[in-house]
């Protein structure tokens, strides 16, 4: 029972209520989690009141007071947490029947108050904070545009960055073969210690095969290790091991597997392109889970990943297409900007086959550590992470240094960037995060950038009302109180603008006079399907257009077979969806 | 049936200590049959002058738990402290979050009590309810079953009492008692029927409501009791609904009780035949044309009357306190009327204003007005009169460009008019609730055109200047001060129902068009936030649901779907289209009119929008295809080598 301290317990001992303790104990061994709000609550609540726990309406007071005393010390957001735990603890104690069981305990606080602050820790990859409007001195536009200018930069070099180092580990992996030819590992073994007799230092002293000043050094380090040591180094294990330090441990793995660089680079690449959040990548697993989480190449070349979020409980697919059907290129075919996220996944698993094999570890990013423990495959720790995605950023430049970005930083900034990019378009961005849309409005987009857009999108929504109701006078632009040439301005616009492209406005443009066509649609089962398909993937917007327009009608207006049809066809094409 | 449960324990002396010792604060005043609460949004203040509460609400226990016997009678002294404590917890636990609600779950809680102890009365039955741990799951099944039940027995009375008139009306009121009695029915049953029943007798022997015989026209929106005949006698889904809430509410906070209680109305009841599922329905949108109609008519009043209307008040003002500044108080007060008129006679009327009737400045004789409908206002106007019509006029363009709720758009406070510090444009503030705890406001700013912000600063002036005109102090808060109405001087703003007053007032006053079967529609403030909410989200093809929601102050967009969604008002939609087709062609000579240019604009947009006609056809009708298409060429639209669909192009109208 490692999880209680004995202080801890001796402390716990001192306040809480003797019914009580015995259950307590067990349920902080089971779960230590904000152990320490609990035996804050029962220090609180004797305090001020001994007989705190003798009837219900004396714990519930203790609860209040302990709750209200929170907000006081703490943070909203720790002490919502923390009142949590304490409030669970009593509906455990509730229901086991050790305190009343009509005891009424405070609800928490409101999930608004805490979710006020938005999650925007990660914060964005840009020099301006656009967590609160009065920071901003520019217009709306021009700040927008600079926001997604420098976001788009950064997120560029960053990119480009860690492309360049996975051609480069790339390049270094495919030698492989030739740099261990070209070693000395036949010889490595034969002394014992690891000495060359034929490599004489100038102290007179025999060269180590692996020193930096032996001409083969670092090939011999790499096919020692690969021949020897089952790619793994241990610091010490063997006689010459401090002479890897001379080449840089990275310098000498790259050759044979991830350096948490190459790693750091790999997920960089792929939270960009598919916005997979970091922790589910860190967690990715190779071969088929429980929780049916895989990453499986398809004979077409394309790759599927099914990654568990495991606070929502749910396996998300992603497609990737295949770029490079057979085998990954030739270094002298690969070109820098090239390197996606297909390439990034396809390079790790390449490298990783040998050592998921060895180890039994599951994961796509294994690292091979250098501890004492031993055990020197292991996935990629946080900590590791953190400083190297830094020292990506210091290589690059000051000022991206400065930002100190963070994987969760570069997920959120692209997400923003998509939003920005695309108009405000919360659904893309959502996408691109893989979250409701609602979860992305919420937590993260910044509601000062949304709430730019949100204004500009309604003053010209009012603008477009006071048109429509002068546009039923006899004298519009005496309504609008215009001359007439502005008045013919305001109609072009009005008229041209592609947001407003609903019903309403068509109404007043669309009249007899145009072109008509008629569209005959024959309802069956298959031709749903494919309208379907159409709908969603077709390059012609016209086309895809009139699609939607027809699946419009047979859900609104199609006899009940055929609104069955259309039911069941979308099952069939999000199925189809899913295999391919 | 009922259970008497064993661990009903505390008496009520108990219970009483217990409820004394955590009486909340939120409690103003306590009572024998009633608290006092402070209303939502408000803080309570005591005025000293009168000994009593301001900004606060009656939350009354005073509804019948059985037959001549009401909830605070003392023999039912337990079931009010339990009742009580419940009313605490569900508050304390944020289930309902303004006080004022409180009453109806009371009344809720006490006709499902009065129902109980009715049948146990005629089951001669010695004991009643006197707590609620006698209350099991089956007794709410039941009722549900009672409350569902179709009645036909309203047609019935309706038409009895329609054929023994003399029998049963008296004074133009329904005596509902003598029915009750003669026809033997229990009262719980009466209790449901009865708003029923009376609406129905009133409207078949032509009666009309205070509010409903002002009006010019019958209203053309459908009244809520209004349905179809099929439906009569039955209750709605959302009514049940609530009382189903309201129901596990009292599962959930009495403390004798613990058990459980579900009961999914569709599925665990068997009446969904008899519910009126169409009966939830969202507030009603407003005709287009209405729509377009008033828009323009309030348009139209703060460009051409107000600004004159505003000079003419200022000089009015000027003129009256000349006229009366030698006189003294007492005087004043006797004979005042005479300088009104004198005043009035002095100042030039300006000439917008002449063609609207206005005869006097304000109403020295009121009882003129009575047993009229509000056409009169189209005749004889004051400047007050006019005034009010200026409040409304405001308060429509507001909401007309914000689509803010009607609450908040009353509450707002003169100084509500800000210059963005994010886009430098124009903005009004207006005040939310931020939490019941400590009823505090936050401001919430939303954009507003320019024209709306300086119409909205020419009515506060014009508001301050009033002000000065009756003696008040100019530092109101408010921009629709109470004092329009007259009825009082304190600084609340006007109540809902002045409003609605004026606001039907408003309709008639510019001649909303009538309906083809003689009706008139008399706008509500929710109508115009339920518009604005569709309008934007049609005129945007169903994007940019997000801003709407934030315009519209919801915290999920879900909500505001709920309210921009227009696809079950398609009669709605039908007539909106028409009307914008008639916009668009009655513009057609106007833009060739105004210039070439133009016209060969609109008319190059026209070009590049086509409009296309779908037809679905069945698999079966492919033999029939060529008669269809009357010796039409066809093509067909292929995508990936395979047929998607056929077309019939360049089709001329």
């Amino acid at each position: 029972m490692g999880a209680l301290t004995t202080t801890f317990k001796r402390e716990l001992l001192k306040f809480a209520p003797e019914d009580l303790y015995d259950k307590q104990i067990i349920s902080l061994e089971s779960n230590p989690r904000r152990k320490n709000a609990i035996l804050e609550f029962y220090e609180h609540a004797n305090k001020n009141n001994s007989t705190w726990f003798e009837n219900k309406s004396l714990i519930n007071d203790a609860l209040h007071q302990y709750k209200n005393n929170l907000v006081k010390l703490k943070s909203i957001r720790t002490a919502y947490s923390d009142y949590s735990r304490v409030r669970g603890q009593f509906a455990t104690f509730k229901r086991s029947g050790l305190i009343p069981h009509n005891t009424i305990l405070p609800n928490n606080f409101g999930y608004k108050n805490v979710n006020n602050s938005s999650r925007l820790t990660n914060s964005l990859l840009a020099s301006t904070n656009p967590m609160s409007l009065s920071s901003i001195e520019s217009t709306e536009i021009e700040y927008l545009d600079a926001l997604e200018v420098e976001l788009r930069q950064n997120l560029e070099l960053l990119k480009s960055y860690s492309q360049k180092i996975i051609f480069d580990s790339y390049s270094k992996f495919v030698l492989l073969e030739e740099l261990i030819s070209g070693s000395d590992i036949d010889k490595i073994e034969e002394g014992g210690d690891h000495l060359d007799p034929k490599n004489i230092s100038i102290k007179n002293q025999k060269l180590s095969y692996f020193s930096k000043a032996h001409p083969n050094g670092l090939a011999n380090c790499v096919a020692y290790i690969y021949k020897y040591k089952k790619r793994m180094f241990v610091k010490g294990s063997f006689s010459g091991s401090h002479h890897f330090y001379e080449h840089g441990i990275d310098n000498v793995l790259c050759y044979l597997g991830l350096s948490s660089e190459l790693i750091v680079a790999m997920m960089n690449v792929i939270i960009d392109e598919i916005g997979i959040n970091i922790t589910p990548l860190i967690n990715q697993k190779v071969n088929t889970t429980q929780h049916n989480e895989f990453i499986k190449i398809n004979p077409c070349g394309s790759i599927v990943i099914n990654t568990l979020k495991k606070r929502a409980k749910i396996v998300q697919p992603t497609k990737l297409d295949a770029t490079w059907v057979e085998s990954l290129p030739d270094v002298a075919d690969l070109c820098t900007t090239e390197i996606n996220a297909e390439f990034a996944i396809k390079f790790a698993l390449l490298v990783n086959e040998y050592f998921i094999d060895v180890s039994g570890e599951n994961y796509l990013f294994l690292t091979i550590g250098n501890d004492n423990s031993g055990k020197g495959i292991r996935k990629i720790s946080t900590m590791a992470i953190k400083s190297t995605i830094k020292k990506f950023a210091s290589d690059i430049s000051e000022d991206l240094s400065e930002l100190s970005p963070t994987m969760a930083g570069i997920r959120a900034s692209k997400g923003v960037l998509i939003w920005l990019e695309n108009d405000g378009d919360s659904v893309k961005a959502a996408r691109y995060l893989r979250n409701k849309t609602q979860t992305t409005i919420n937590n993260y987009i910044p509601r000062a950038l949304q709430e730019l857009k949100h204004r500009k999108r309604i003053r010209k929504f009012q603008s477009l009302l006071s048109v429509i109701n002068a546009l039923s006078t006899d004298k519009p632009n005496e309504y609008l109180g215009v001359e007439v040439e502005e008045y013919k301005k305001i109609l072009e616009g009005f008229f041209s603008d592609e947001d407003a492209d609903g019903w309403i406005i068509d109404g007043l443009i669309t009249k007899s006079k145009g072109k008509r066509e008629e569209i005959i649609f024959r309802v069956s089962q298959e031709s749903i399907i494919q309208l379907i398909q159409v709908a969603r993937e077709h390059q012609n917007k016209d086309i895809q257009k009139k699609c939607k327009s027809i699946i419009d009608l047979i859900g609104s207006n199609g006899s009940r077979k055929m609104k069955r049809m259309l039911s069941q066809a979308n099952k069939q094409a999000n199925f189809n969806v899913k295999n391919n | 049936m009922l259970k008497i449960t064993d661990n009903q324990s505390q008496s009520v002396e108990e219970l009483e200590a217990e409820s004394s010792q955590t009486q909340p604060a939120w409690i103003v005043e306590e009572s024998e049959g009633f608290w006092l609460v402070p209303k939502a949004g408000f803080s309570p203040k005591f005025n000293h002058e009168k000994q009593t509460w301001k900004n606060v609400e009656k939350v009354s226990f005073n509804f019948p738990i059985c037959p001549q016997s009401n909830l605070p009678d003392k023999k039912w002294a337990f079931l009010k402290q339990e009742m009580e404590a419940s009313c605490k917890f569900l508050i304390q636990q944020e289930h309902i979050v303004k006080y004022e609600y409180l009453e109806s779950y009371i009344k809720t809680i006490c006709d499902f009590v009065y129902f109980l102890n009715e049948k146990l009365e005629s089951s001669n039955a010695k004991k009643l309810i006197l707590s609620f741990a006698q209350i099991t799951s089956e007794d709410v099944l039941e009722y549900f079953d009672f409350l569902a039940e179709d009645e036909s027995l309203v047609e019935f009375l309706v038409d009895l009492v329609i054929s023994e008139q003399d029998k049963y009306i008296s004074s133009g009121a329904l005596n509902i008692e003598l029915l009750r009695k003669e026809q033997k029915i229990s009262h719980s049953l009466f209790k449901k029927i009865k708003t029923q029943l009376t609406h129905k007798v009133k409207s078949e022997l032509g009666q009309l409501s205070k509010r409903e015989a002002l009006r010019e026209y019958p209203n053309a929106l459908r009244n809520k009791l209004d349905r179809e005949p099929q439906d009569i006698g039955k209750i709605s889904e959302t009514k049940l609904s609530s009382i189903k809430t309201q129901l596990s509410y009292l599962f959930a906070s009495n403390t004798v009780l613990n058990e459980p209680f579900h009961v999914d109305i569709r599925t665990d009841l068997n009446f969904t035949d008899s519910l009126d599922v169409l009966n939830k329905r969202s507030t009603s949108l407003i005709p287009l044309q209405t729509y377009n109609y008033i828009f323009n008519k309030v348009t139209w009043f703060h460009k051409e009357i107000a600004p004159c209307l505003f000079t003419y008040v200022q000089d009015y003002v000027v003129e009256f306190k000349n006229l009366t500044s030698h006189i003294a108080e007492s005087t004043m007060k006797k004979n005042g009327k005479k300088y009104y008129d004198l005043c009035f006679k002095k100042i030039v009327m300006p000439e917008q204003l002449k063609s609207l009737n206005i005869s006097q400045f304000q109403e020295t004789q009121t009882n003129l007005r009575k047993n009229k409908d509000n056409s009169y206002y189209r005749e004889n106007l004051s400047i007050l009169d006019i005034s009010r019509l200026y409040g409304i006029a405001t308060f429509l363009l507001i909401i007309l460009y914000t689509g803010i709720r009607d609450s908040a758009t009353r509450t707002l406070s003169r100084d509500c008019l800000r210059v963005s510090i994010v886009d430098e444009l124009w903005d009004i503030c207006f005040k939310k609730l931020k939490d019941k705890d400590t009823n505090e406001w936050f401001n919430e700013l939303r954009p507003i055109p320019e024209f709306v912000y300086s119409a909205i600063e020419d009515f506060s002036f014009y508001v301050d200047e009033i002000q000065t005109y009756f003696g008040l102090d100019v530092d109101e808060e408010y921009l629709f001060p109470k004092f329009l109405t007259l009825s009082s001087k304190d600084e609340e703003p006007m109540s809902y129902d002045v409003f609605i007053k004026w606001l039907d007032i408003f309709s008639d006053w510019i001649e909303v068009p009538v309906t083809d079967d003689v009706k008139r529609w008399y706008l509500r403030p929710h109508q115009l936030r339920r518009t604005f909410a569709v309008l934007f989200f049609n005129s945007f093809n169903k994007r940019l649901i997000e801003s709407l929601s934030w315009m519209m102050g919801h915290d999920d967009l879900d909500t505001t779907l709920g309210y921009a969604k227009s696809e079950n008002d398609q009669e709605w939609q039908s007539e909106a289209k028409l009307f914008l087709q008639q916009i668009a062609t009655s513009n057609d000579q106007y833009f060739v009119e105004m210039s070439e240019e133009l016209a060969l604009f609109v008319e190059n947009i026209r070009q590049q929008e086509s409009s296309v006609e779908i037809k679905l056809i069945s698999e079966e009708f492919d033999l029939h295809i060529q008669k269809f298409l009357d010796g039409r060429k066809l093509n067909w639209e292929v995508v990936n080598n395979e047929k998607l669909f056929m077309y019939v192009e360049g089709v001329e109208e």
